[in-house]
């Protein structure tokens, strides 16, 4: 199997794990600070 | 009375059901292609990025439109949420176009016209940021946003048929001169990673606008305070 096609898969999966973890963890952060005040 | 609510647990459960049974397909089941050979698996993690982006984009000049209409700030926040997965997407578009273009052409860009037009794109999006950041009264901000966006929307049809309107080296499906002739299983590879993708891009929007409202709020409550 081409080194290529796993690049491309490993870019896609990697930036969409990474902005999940981002975005989920943002959202529990504002939670809190919100919960908070 | 029955209260439906969104569990992410299940979504995700199933989603990552989707996605690993779909590049499973993609990787292991899906035959080689006559001419691309191998190289032909990179379409199926490229093509649905290039999807979710254009849908993306939809979503956010579609809200933005109701925002106009309505001037309702959730619309607005939606909006905004959909241009930043389409700035997310269309990057991932963006690198893995050049990585199969380096894999079958031997260079990373060549400024094709698909490849242009989706840059292009991507600029104009980043553009749209840029001038929501540049305005601090927020109804000028979501409304002059909502009216750029309909410009920049402007370039992703540009974009889709860039290949008709302009000589091109960029494979098109069902193409009987030299592009992509996928059969019945290769059609299933795609069609998995596309629902897969779709899948994860409920869940990213959904979250992403979560995050904005509970900023405005968080940010109302600052205000409030001082």
């Amino acid at each position: 199997m081409p080194i290529q096609v796993f690049q491309v898969l490993g870019l896609y999966l990697v930036t969409t794990m990474v902005y999940i973890g981002w975005v989920v963890k943002s959202n529990r952060d504002l939670d809190r600070k919100i919960n908070d005040r | 009375m029955i209260q439906l609510k969104f569990r992410d647990d299940i979504y995700l459960a199933i989603t990552g059901i989707i996605v690993t049974l779909a590049a499973y397909f993609a990787l292991f089941i899906a035959p080689a292609e006559v001419t691309m050979g191998e190289l032909v698996r990179i379409f199926y993690f490229h093509l649905p990025p290039a999807i979710i982006c254009y849908l993306a984009l939809l979503v956010s000049v579609a809200t933005g439109l109701i925002f106009i209409r309505t001037k309702d700030f959730k619309y607005d926040a939606l909006s905004e949420s959909g241009a930043l997965l389409g700035l997310v997407y269309g990057l991932i578009t963006l690198i893995s176009g050049a990585i199969w273009a380096n894999a079958t052409w031997g260079v990373y860009w060549n400024w094709d016209p698909r490849e242009t037009t989706t840059l292009i794109l991507w600029f104009a999006y980043l553009g749209y940021f840029l001038l929501r950041m540049s305005i601090e009264n927020p109804e000028r901000r979501a409304s002059s946003a909502a009216v750029f966006n309909i410009l920049a929307f402007m370039t992703v049809p540009l974009s889709y048929v860039s290949f008709i309107l302009w000589p091109s080296l960029h494979p098109r499906l069902g193409d009987d001169g030299g592009g992509l002739g996928l059969t019945g299983t290769m059609v299933q590879a795609l069609v998995m990673n596309i629902i897969g993708g779709v899948f994860v891009f409920g869940y990213v929007l959904k979250k992403t606008y979560d995050l904005r409202i509970k900023r405005d709020e968080y940010n109302s409550k600052l205000m409030e305070e001082m």
